[in-house]
């Protein structure tokens, strides 16, 4: 009978035990929905060619330090890529011009184009004859195939190299992706017609190649070379995205694995239950924050680039999409400071002058129902 | 003497008036403006945050002024960007694009930098604004049941549009599948005689500085086409990750090719093109979809 009795005791005891430990899992989870009920899709492959990653890191940092030395290295590197690319401009209509805030110098005459970021010493080279050119222009003419598009890149690419404007060490050439501008046109509805839509054939205007940077088998976030071919094969563009860098002798530990960096990056997402994050790549990289910006140094980091579908409450199988986020998660102690961007704080103070210009922006929507 | 002097005096004064006035009133014709929403904050409505989605008009607006004859319309920030300010006022209850994103004299150009909607199976004919801040209990505004913009004459939605370009600077927001649909008068959606719609066919990134590379562009004798498919696509880590999209609406195809490859903001065209009938070109350069 005492047998009897001390089971169903330690029965109910355990049972109370299990939904003790269950309530308290469901009310962790209650606090953080995010966690519990948003869903990752990791999509990402990283290139082979890079290889592992190596636990010792290298700081990497600019080589142009002050704001005049950027400038000069900026003038020399646009006139290097007009000689690579065999750029005539004609002298008498060419036109040199800093902006009033010195972040960008436009070379340019009445048919080429360079513009370059002063900050971060990156071009961007436009043969605006072939880049605007008429989209019906050889209309039966097509463009080269992805296989072509990549010959002609390396073309251009070793005399890049030639020029040392790019290392061809840095380029991960087996990374590279090709995408094409395409064009079509359709007529237009007669008030209240339904039903005969009809577009035309897609046609494939030009073709663009991007090769990115890679440093120590690390990829470099935001720099590469990209190259656009018209039908014929003519670059009617070319983005130089190469900052002038220099590797540091002493390397750092790694302090921070990519388990540890996707857990951090999983708890700082707060969405509702049902929600999606697509991550598009996860990688340790040299992070470069803008073309427009001045660095100290390009942060070592891990970086998830990802967007968010949260779904619509009254809609079925709909989301609000979020753009291409980012975030960064840093691999290494320095114990250095990023220059603050100079063009984040002119863009406050934009901001700032027009909120205090438009009051209806400062008492959300009186000034507008009076309107 | 004295009222000679006095009459030449007066004849003066007249005739600077005239030129004054004169002036003014070619100012004034000739004259646009830029009417620009945007959010960064998505507590209310739901979503992520965009760290630097107004930023990126910021960064646009300091730019319209190198461009010459545009000024400011409107710009709404936050829990001042309502969704219906792009709702069409004749037809939708509680639309108020006739006072501002499409109203006559404030927004020639009509801006919205943030979030978008997609859906599952795409396309499915179908998308939204989707604002961070709720109006009226209403978070979205939807193409093409409530967005039209541009529309004269006999188009119907109350005649009574001014605009000549839409940018939708959020994700996926010209699918090229549902263009018939969202953009074009099949929808009929939001191109009613506003010339262009330049928007994304995937998910763009949170960049701080895409509105101000097309301003630039443009400044630098790019046609509006040329401008956003080259500040609108973005090489990131790996690969280009943006698909901007350029739709040009015009009266034929020959119209509406001319618009689509020569069309620039430095010099809008006057003529609208026709509210329906007419032809439309698009190009985009394809990174992927949504």
């Amino acid at each position: 009978m005492k047998t009897q009795l001390l089971r169903n005791w330690t029965r109910i005891l355990i049972s109370f035990g299990v939904t003790l430990v269950l309530t308290s899992t469901n009310f962790v989870f209650a606090l953080e929905p995010g966690k519990a009920e948003v869903k990752f899709n990791y999509q990402y492959e990283r290139p082979l060619a890079l290889g592992e990653v190596s636990n010792k890191i290298y700081m990497v940092v600019p080589i142009y330090k002050s704001e005049h030395e950027r400038m000069v290295a900026g003038k020399r590197k646009i006139e290097s890529l007009r000689t690579a690319l065999d750029i005539k401009m004609s002298n008498d209509q060419m036109i040199v011009k800093t902006d009033e805030n010195k972040e960008i110098i436009r070379v340019k005459d009445e048919r080429y184009r360079f513009k370059l970021y002063i900050p971060s010493g990156m071009v961007k080279f436009r043969d605006t004859r072939l880049y605007n050119e008429l989209s019906d222009k050889d209309a039966d003419r097509k463009v080269m195939t992805e296989d072509q598009a990549r010959r002609w890149a390396r073309n251009v690419l070793n005399k890049l190299i030639s020029a040392k404007l790019i290392e061809e060490d840095q380029l991960l050439f087996d990374a590279t992706r090709v995408s094409f501008r395409k064009e079509r046109s359709a007529a237009g509805a007669q008030q209240g017609e339904k039903g005969k839509y009809a577009p035309s054939e897609m046609k494939l205007a030009d073709v663009r190649v991007f090769v990115p940077r890679t440093i120590n088998g690390l990829g470099v976030s935001g720099e590469g070379v990209n190259i656009v071919f018209d039908k014929s094969g003519r670059v009617a563009g070319l983005d130089l995205f190469w900052r002038d860098l220099r590797q540091e002798r002493e390397t750092l530990p790694l302090q921070l694995g990519m388990n540890d960096a996707r857990n951090r990056f999983e708890r700082s997402i707060k969405l509702p239950p049902g929600s999606q994050v697509n991550v598009i790549a996860n990688d340790l990289v040299y992070f470069d924050p803008s073309k427009r910006d001045a660095v100290a140094f390009l942060e070592p980091a891990y970086i998830f680039v990802y967007v968010t579908r949260v779904p619509i409450s009254d809609r079925r199988d709909e989301y609000r999409v979020s753009k291409v986020l980012h975030q960064i998660y840093p691999a290494v102690e320095h114990g250095r400071e990023q220059i603050p961007s100079e063009r984040k704080k002119r863009l406050q103070e934009i901001g700032k002058e027009y909120q205090m210009e438009h009051p209806e922006k400062a008492e959300p929507g009186k000034a507008r129902e009076n309107e | 003497m004295k009222i000679n002097l006095a009459t030449k005096n007066f004849s003066v004064v007249r005739l600077l008036s005239s030129v004054v006035l004169i002036s003014l009133l070619a100012y004034d014709a000739s004259a646009r403006e830029w009417a620009v929403e945007c959010d960064e904050d998505y507590s209310q409505c739901g979503g992520s945050n965009l760290p630097n989605s107004c930023d990126n008009t910021d960064g646009m607006i300091s730019e319209m002024n190198s461009l010459g004859g545009w000024v400011q319309g409107w710009y709404f920030k936050g829990s001042n960007a309502w969704p219906q300010d792009w709702q069409e006022t004749a037809t939708v209850n509680g639309g108020l694009d006739s006072s501002y994103m499409d109203k006559v004299g404030k927004a020639d150009i009509s801006v919205w930098s943030g979030h978008g909607t997609g859906a599952t199976n795409e396309p499915n004919g179908s998308w939204d604004i989707a604002m961070g801040h709720r109006h009226n209990d209403v978070c979205n505004a939807t193409s093409p049941s409530s967005i039209k913009m541009g529309e004269q004459t006999n188009d119907g939605f109350g005649n009574d549009g001014d605009n000549e370009y839409v940018v939708m600077d959020a994700s996926c927001s010209a699918i090229e599948g549902e263009l018939a649909q969202v953009w074009q008068n099949w929808g009929p959606g939001i191109l009613m005689r506003s010339h262009q719609g330049l928007a994304f066919h995937n998910s763009p990134d949170d960049a701080d500085d895409r509105l101000e590379e097309f301003i630039e562009n443009i400044d630098d004798g790019d046609s509006n086409r040329s401008a956003w498919l080259d500040a609108g696509e973005n090489c990131f880590l790996w690969w280009c990750s943006n698909s901007p999209m350029v739709i040009t609406f015009g009266a034929n195809s020959s119209d509406s090719s001319d618009r689509h490859n020569n069309e620039t903001m430095r010099s809008p065209r006057a003529d609208p093109p026709s509210g329906w009938d007419g032809h439309y070109h698009w190009s985009f350069i394809d990174n992927g979809s949504c």
